[in-house]
């Protein structure tokens, strides 16, 4: 059973999926029936606007397929995808247009989608100039002094001040990159804010600051964020929601507290209890040193 | 210490002091000392940059030619400095005494080459394995580590195994020899956590079969704490703390380390 916990009756959910299936047809031999990966398997869930939800899995879970069905960047097998109430599961490019201002998305990686030739200027005014609804010659960069000044805002909401303008990606730490990715996300005023691994590459130190960064932000700027990572512990401090995938399905959701602290699939059990604590750390080190405080 | 340990180490397995890697001007590592005794098992931790893999690649006699190294590094039995010595010095160490794990199997494994061959090539490169003799010693490596179906696994490419297992694989190569010391810098960082769970059981009990001494580098306390008895803090290319890992865990000194555990729970500070 998968017992949906996370529905709220009060809330409404931004973001529906509903019964959405995705297989991959892994092509066999010219003579063979080529066989059918399914990436995500009749998964069904509901995202409530202003909530931050997050999605747990190990690798082949189906996360990244998960994120790219909710972006846009790919259609289900079988099953809606619907948007702030559109269903976008079957919709042109061009109709898609208005969905890809109010959706946004930092990845893993801030230098593989920084590119290394813009200034941060132009990284960060990108958005707004694809959204401004006529073709803006690069030569301009600010038409209007709108745009400066919501540039500006934007680099100071994560914490970059107005001389980041004029350097490159190159010039930046990884946490100071991924601040510029947020930056860019969150130009637009998107609706909801897709982070795809945002803080697996960067060292420890930098992780919390990035996780408190995008909660903070998610209040003042007023989106919802869908969260995916891998790591149980990153989801738990900066999310209200989870979801879990493991396989491509879905094991279990609901709140932080009711999932973490009482997991109702075993799957979900076995994923918390692998986590290193070092609570545990200490408690097994005592073990071995035959400490007579130990617990275990 | 009150840790017993499994033979007296009047002579420690491995004594560094005051270990010095610069790159130009830069001053990378800086007057770093410790040692880890015979069967000793010694967490390295600190955040990127700290110097915490070049000490221990150091150790392996791996760090890139153009960085400066002085001080000294000695192991137990052998009459020379390993800090600054030839390649022709250092190479039949490696694999032999001293074993190593780095984060990416991947990396560490020839992707042309089956994985038997290469779990029998470190047997034969040391001649502690004949020809006839190295099949058998292959299969009973890799099924120590847990794999299924070693024989199958022999006859894989890497590309073919998941990245459990081919980290599995690189820790029976590692440890074909019996070293007497293991070097694991961030051997779990990139395998999903309930394999980092099973791979960290795995280093605990065949480091304890080998009768290994271990250095096992991390970013994450919880992860050094799983497998070792002591810690070792580094920041700033220096350690800056050193302990049990139940006192360093309990009561942390430095700031750094508090941060580090804070880091470690992703608790707030």
């Amino acid at each position: 059973m998968t017992a949906d916990r996370s529905v709220d009756a009060a809330a409404e959910p931004v973001v529906v999926l509903d019964h959405v299936t995705r297989e991959f047809r892994r092509r066999g031999a010219p003579w063979q029936a080529g066989s059918a990966v399914v990436a995500l398997d009749d998964v069904s869930l509901q995202i409530p606007r202003g909530s931050k939800f997050g999605v747990v899995g190990e690798s082949g879970s189906g996360k990244t397929t998960l994120v790219r069905l909710v972006a846009a960047l790919d259609q289900p097998t079988s099953g809606r995808v619907v948007v702030d109430g559109v269903d976008i599961s079957r919709l042109q490019e061009r109709q898609l247009r208005p969905l890809r201002r109010r959706l946004q998305l930092v990845f893993q990686d801030p230098m593989g989608s920084l590119d290394p030739r813009m200034r941060i200027r132009d990284v960060v005014a990108e958005p707004l100039r694809s959204n401004f609804g006529r073709k803006v010659p690069d030569s301009e960069p600010f038409p209007t002094e709108d745009w400066r000044a919501r540039v500006s805002e934007v680099l100071a909401a994560v914490g970059l001040d107005d001389s980041a303008l004029d350097r490159y990606p190159h010039q930046f730490s990884g946490g100071q990159r991924q601040r510029i990715s947020i930056a860019r996300a969150i130009a637009p005023r998107p609706g909801i804010l897709l982070a795809d691994e945002a803080v697996s590459a960067l060292d420890v130190s930098t992780r919390g600051q990035i996780l408190d960064l995008l909660a903070e932000l998610a209040t003042t700027e007023d989106f919802t964020l869908l969260f995916v990572s891998h790591d149980l512990s990153v989801i738990r401090h900066v999310c209200d929601r989870v979801a879990v995938l493991r396989r491509g399905i879905l094991v279990e959701s609901g709140l932080i507290a009711d999932v973490y602290d009482r997991p109702q699939h075993p799957y979900t059990a076995e994923l918390l209890a692998a986590v290193p604590t070092l609570a545990g750390g200490v408690e097994r080190a005592r073990g071995r040193a035959g400490d007579p405080e130990a617990t275990i | 210490m009150t840790a017993p340990q499994p033979q007296p180490s009047d002579d420690p397995l491995l004594q560094v002091s005051d270990l010095t890697i610069r790159a130009g001007d830069d001053t990378l590592v800086r007057g770093v000392g410790f040692t880890v005794g015979r069967g000793e098992r010694v967490g390295l931790i600190g955040s990127s940059g700290s110097g915490k893999t070049l000490t221990c690649l150091a150790v392996a006699g791996l760090l890139p030619g153009e960085l400066a190294v002085a001080g000294s590094i000695r192991l137990a039995g052998e009459p020379f400095d390993l800090a600054g010595a030839t390649e022709r010095a250092l190479a039949p160490l490696r694999g032999k005494r001293i074993g190593m794990v780095f984060q990416e199997p991947m990396t560490a494994l020839n992707p042309t080459m089956r994985v038997g061959r290469q779990v029998a090539e470190v047997l034969r490169v040391h001649r502690t394995a004949s020809r006839r003799e190295a099949p058998a010693q292959v299969a009973e490596l890799l099924a120590a580590t847990g794999l299924d179906d070693p024989q199958r696994i022999a006859r894989s490419y890497p590309h073919q195994l998941s990245g459990g297992q081919r980290q599995r694989v690189v820790l029976a190569i590692a440890l074909a020899n019996s070293p007497d010391l293991l070097i694991c810098d961030e051997p779990t960082t990139a395998l999903d956590v309930t394999v980092q769970a099973r791979v960290l059981d795995l280093i605990d009990r065949r480091v304890t079969d080998v009768d290994a001494a271990l250095l096992f580098v991390s970013h994450n306390l919880a992860v050094i704490a799983q497998v070792c008895d002591r810690v070792l803090v580094m920041h700033g290319g220096e350690i800056v703390e050193e302990g049990s890992v139940v006192d360093v865990l309990t009561q942390p000194q430095h700031p750094r380390t508090v941060a580090l555990l804070a880091d470690a729970e992703l608790t707030s500070r």
